[in-house]
């Protein structure tokens, strides 16, 4: 969790333009929330006509970073499929409903000491300030670290 | 009760699907009553390239059920835990290959 499914027709895309979204979508949903990117699935399926993208998020972000992370979306998968507008919707999930890693999943923001309790190894973390020096940045391994 | 299960192409093997049907079915029965064979169970498996985790392929399971509204955590853990489980076991992946969720059942 999250898991993001994306509804674009096939004609738009091919296996280079699905992993940049892929990507783009984690880089997105990590940096805006500072979830681990271990924690992100991105899945496609074809659409008649139109994009959209489904994400199921776990709940606790605010309104404004939910709509933040949605417009940044939109634009990355209207920029990588070359058609907009992209429809995204975000659902929320509440972290008890969720098990990653063989633990129930963290609520938002305790991403680490969950972690460090659970022994994960090697997986990148954002911090707040490696979030907030980050900025719009497309290179997402610059701004993280490894645990 | 139906489980809605999303695999990556060649992550899991078709012939283990059964197993994994028949092992959802009792882990459910178990905690919540009923017959493991009113479990539904359907299979999704995405083409190669259309599942990423961490922004590259995926090899990880998606395993989405619900139970009765309102079900105590520990009940509802157990439930996360033994399909974990259930999968590390028939599969032979990690528990960081497998993503299970079960939300309230709509009334």
């Amino acid at each position: 969790m999250p898991v993001y499914h994306c509804s674009i027709p096939e004609a738009r895309l091919d296996d280079a333009r699905r992993e940049r979204i892929a990507r783009e979508i984690t880089r997105i949903h990590c940096e805006k929330t500072g979830a681990p990117p271990e924690f992100a699935h991105v899945l496609f399926a074809d659409a008649v006509d139109g994009a959209a993208v489904v994400g199921s998020i776990r709940a606790g972000r605010s309104a404004a970073l939910r709509a933040e992370m949605a417009d940044a979306i939109a634009a990355a998968v209207a920029d990588a499929a070359g058609l907009a507008p992209v429809r995204v919707t975000l659902l929320e999930v509440p972290a008890a409903w969720v098990m990653e890693g063989g633990s129930v999943m963290p609520e938002p923001g305790e991403e680490a000491a969950w972690l460090a309790r659970h022994g994960a190894q090697n997986v990148p973390v954002y911090t707040a300030q490696e979030r907030h020096t980050a900025g719009g940045s497309s290179d997402a391994s610059a701004s993280r670290k490894v645990r | 009760m139906r489980f809605r299960v999303i695999l990556h192409e060649g992550v899991v093997p078709e012939g283990a699907q059964p197993a994994l049907a028949a092992g959802l079915g009792v882990a459910y029965a178990r905690l919540f009553g009923g017959a493991p064979a009113d479990v539904g169970v359907d299979f999704s498996v995405m083409p190669r390239g259309r599942f990423f985790t961490a922004g590259a392929p995926s090899a990880s399971s998606i395993i989405a059920g619900t139970v009765p509204a309102g079900t105590p955590d520990e009940r509802r853990h157990r439930l996360l835990a033994d399909v974990t489980a259930l999968w590390c076991d028939v599969t032979g992946c990690t528990p960081h290959e497998v993503v299970v969720t079960a939300a309230d059942a709509r009334a």
